[in-house]
């Protein structure tokens, strides 16, 4: 079983919120799509969420979607409102320097093997 | 049970909350968790419509034993073509909201998806009133 834990590192993530849940939220997988429709009608539960959206509306897709967590790709950064909404609504943001393409890569290498 | 709510248009800061307040109150009585993510995805996405295309609206929610009906009432300018507005990707969403990741054109076909029943009753230049029913 992987960890949102297990990804921080291979991932290059810094956390941003939601650090209590490292240890305890299994990642099952991950999609990457910056279209909210399409991402709450295809993520599954559990899955890393990958993203270069940062708006408030991630917070309640990724609610909604029950998604592992928000991993914002690409050096993108979340502003501290959003932030705030995603410690009330229970949802862990992480943010990656590295490419979309290259953290896919990373993580089916982690949760597939 | 019923539940009132208003949904403010073009406020994407609270967009969301009609169904967010819908999916804890459908937690409490103990509904299960399946039932309970198709109808906060249907009306999530019905809330958002109201938002970015009409101006706004109001929700009203009646959770019966083994049912949920959803009804978004709004007075905005109304689908010219239903079925148009039904297929997966068309969308009339203005830029403003498909910065933020709107208009993928894929709520409409989301709610069916995820809805055992939906209708649209819809009159240029008056509104649109879209009721879902969810089956638990
Ligand atoms: N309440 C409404 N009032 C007026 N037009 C609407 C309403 N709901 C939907 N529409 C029309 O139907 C189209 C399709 O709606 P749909 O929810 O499927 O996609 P979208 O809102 O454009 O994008 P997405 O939901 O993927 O972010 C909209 O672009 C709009 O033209
Ligand atoms: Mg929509």
């Amino acid at each position: 079983m992987v960890l949102l834990k297990d990804i921080i590192e291979p991932l290059k993530c810094t956390v941003l919120c939601g650090e209590d849940r490292l240890g305890t939220s299994e990642v099952t997988g991950g999609y990457a799509c910056d279209l909210l429709s399409w991402v709450i009608s295809r993520v599954q539960t559990g899955e890393v969420w990958m993203t270069i959206l940062s708006s408030v509306n991630v917070v309640a897709v990724a609610v909604l979607a029950e998604c592992s967590c928000i991993l914002l790709t690409e050096e993108v950064t979340m502003n501290e409102s959003v932030l705030e909404r995603a410690r009330e609504k229970g949802i862990t943001v992480l943010s990656t320097p590295l490419p979309t393409y290259r953290a896919c890569a990373i993580l089916a290498d982690l949760v597939d093997k | 049970m019923k539940l009132d709510f208003v949904i403010r248009g073009s406020d994407f800061i609270n967009a969301g909350e009609a169904s967010s307040g819908t999916k804890k109150a459908l937690t409490r009585l103990g509904i299960s968790p399946k039932a309970i993510k198709r109808a906060a995805i249907a009306m999530y996405e019905a809330e958002l419509n109201a938002v970015i295309h009409a101006g706004g609206g109001n929700a009203e929610v009646e959770i019966f034993s083994d049912h949920v009906q959803i009804r978004v009432i709004d007075n905005g300018p109304g689908i010219p073509d239903v079925e148009l507005a039904m297929q997966e990707g068309w969308s009339t969403a203005p830029d403003i909201a498909r910065e933020m990741g709107f208009g993928a054109g894929m709520g409409l076909p989301n709610i069916k998806k995820n809805s055992n029943d939906m209708s649209i009753e819809t009159e240029i230049g008056h509104g649109t009133t879209l009721t879902i029913m969810i089956r638990f």
